[in-house]
């Protein structure tokens, strides 16, 4: 292999991230905002350049930021338009992002067909995070949705079964926030003492 | 005059023999019909991604490792590794490839004899079980002798992996790659030609192509419906790219395609050990990467054929060295939520044998 030892060469996935999609998207909505490339993108840099990530992130998967109230209608378009096809969720997840006082939520969606991905990516307030379920589109983003909503607090307004699912039902906080206190949490000290408690007098 | 019937809630786990792990399954049952099963999970819920944001990507390998699904360690120290290369753009030497390209493979043959040992044992074929864990031992002392764990060996590394193949240790492989094919051909007999066995799964707990993509079904599992997509040949990885083997599929959908789907790949991971040896190239095993490896600011998505599917990584870095986010987007947890579609209308006695055939594994469901 030629110029072995940078990214381009590596074998884990494709050699060159493809956003012929991400403009295509960008063409049939123009509200979605793509994300921020850097120049030349990873792959196609010279020899020798060293990419500078502090202009811009480096980025691996094409993908856009979506308005969180259109979030349905373009999650229904990529599903079921050309070139699209995007019939397979593979993950719905979140990242807390407290200094913006943000929870991104991402969307991984992909074509078994057409072998082609895309990010989308909706940023939603810390301190009301609601956004539309996509569930009712693809039935795979269910559960995926219920662990984003157990360990970061998103609600998914249309969800049929918004419950916990990792942690128990009357767990407290919202476990993937950055600022949880996970040592020794007073209310579950509390808890287990409460239920002991119960256990003795039944 | 009609017989007054109401349904009947059976409750299965979260301890329980056939689910092998901690599952609970609320089964709710008209007569002996499936009318609805729900998966309750998070018994097991050990909050790898929250950890993973507290320590290096060093010391991330052995969580991954043992965090995750603990049949399949080295797939999910590849999976994740794969992630931490690709953002760092870290080279990993020709031999380190090959060399992962053939652990991997060896990991797959003895993740699906442990689900084969025990299906069959759910089954009450407790033979099989004996026999896969007989060949399936000889594969654990093979790990053993090139990474001194059995069951988390630690062994892959940012770069490379961490020391190179004992002496010898190829031409045992070999042995064992000889033999296989003919204890592959023992379970077949024992199973594929018992009456007992395929009339419990024949044509059970089907699983159309529309609805394993529509939930999210991977890996054997999707494959065994009809789903054509095996991430070694849509993205190959390390050195899938350049060996020749096939990937199985079945359309029927039910148990006993399941059960085809991953015979067959055992046999195809035999195929790749042995063009991995044959091809192994000299050199080193690991390319100079700091300790303190750092990643620039960025993300990716990197995904790996683990045993049980689509194994991916969702990585998210802030130019730390350690993860900001760390997704781990694990197959047990997709096929599982298909799980439900495939019970749906079978008997009761039919639970065990469909639970088996979508080989979850309760740590990766619950990471």
């Amino acid at each position: 292999m030629e110029g072995a030892g940078r990214a381009r060469d590596h074998p884990g996935g494709r050699t060159v991230v493809s956003w012929e999609l991400v403009e295509q998207l960008k063409a049939r909505f123009p509200e979605v905002e793509p994300f921020p490339r850097s120049e030349p993108s990873p792959e196609e840099e010279p020899p020798g350049h060293k990419h500078d990530a502090a202009k811009a992130p480096v980025r691996h998967v094409p993908g856009a930021v979506v308005p969180a109230g259109r979030l349905p209608e373009i999650c229904r378009a990529v599903r079921d338009e050309a070139p699209f096809l995007l019939d397979y969720c593979s993950f719905v997840t979140g990242v807390d992002r407290p200094e913006a006082g943000q929870i991104e939520v991402a969307y991984h969606l992909f074509s078994i067909a057409a072998h082609h991905e895309l990010l989308l990516k909706v940023s939603v307030p810390r301190d009301d995070p609601r956004i539309p379920s996509v569930s009712g589109i693809w039935n795979a983003a269910n559960w995926h949705e219920r662990e984003t909503y157990d360990l970061f607090g998103v609600v998914f307004d249309g969800h049929p079964d918004l419950r916990r699912i990792m942690m128990t039902d009357d767990w407290v906080g919202h476990p993937l926030r950055k600022d949880y206190v996970y040592e020794d949490p007073r209310w579950l000290v509390d808890l287990v003492a409460q239920r002991r408690r119960e256990a003795g007098s039944s | 005059m009609a017989l007054r019937t109401e349904e009947l809630m059976l409750n299965m786990g979260p301890q329980h023999p056939s689910t092998h792990g901690v599952l609970r399954l609320l089964i709710t049952l008209d007569g002996e019909n499936i009318v609805d099963a729900r998966p309750y999970i998070g018994y097991l819920h050990s909050s790898v991604e929250k950890m993973m944001e507290q320590r290096t990507y060093l010391q991330n390998v052995a969580l991954a490792d043992r965090g995750l699904d603990y049949l399949t360690a080295l797939a999910n120290e590849e999976a994740y590794l794969l992630a931490v290369e690709r953002l760092g753009g870290i080279e990993v030497p020709p031999r380190a490839r090959w060399i992962r390209t053939l652990m991997l493979e060896l990991q797959r043959i003895s993740s699906h004899l442990v689900w084969l040992g025990t299906w069959g044992n759910d089954l009450g074929a407790t033979t099989v079980f004996l026999y896969c864990f007989r060949e399936r031992e000889r594969l654990l002392d093979l790990f053993e002798q090139a990474t001194g764990g059995r069951l988390h060996y630690v062994y892959f590394r940012p770069g490379g992996v961490s020391q190179d193949l004992p002496a010898g240790w190829t031409d045992r492989v070999l042995a064992f790659c000889d033999e296989f094919p003919g204890h592959l051909q023992e379970y077949s007999d024992l199973l594929t030609g018992n009456p007992i066995f395929l009339a419990r799964v024949h044509g059970v707990g089907v699983l159309p192509k529309d609805a394993a993509i529509g939930m999210g079904a991977c890996g054997p599992v999707a494959r065994a419906s009809g789903v054509g997509f095996d991430v070694r040949k849509a993205f190959p990885y390390e050195a899938y790219g350049e060996v020749e083997f096939d990937v199985p599929t079945q359309d029927a959908g039910d148990c006993f395609a399941r059960y085809l789907v991953r015979m067959e790949e055992m046999r195809q991971s035999v195929r790749i050990v042995r063009q991995a040896i044959e091809r192994l190239p000299d050199g080193e095993v690991r390319s100079k990467v700091p300790v303190a490896v750092k990643l620039p600011r960025g993300e990716t998505y990197t995904r790996t054929e683990s045993p049980r599917g689509d194994l991916g990584v969702y990585l998210v870095s802030e130019g730390a060295d350690r993860p900001y986010r760390l997704k781990v987007r694990a197959p047990s947890f997709a096929n599982l939520y298909a799980l439900s579609e495939m019970m749906r209308g079978w008997k009761v006695a039919d639970v065990i044998a469909i639970l088996g055939t979508a080989d979850i594994v309760l740590s990766d469901v619950d990471r």
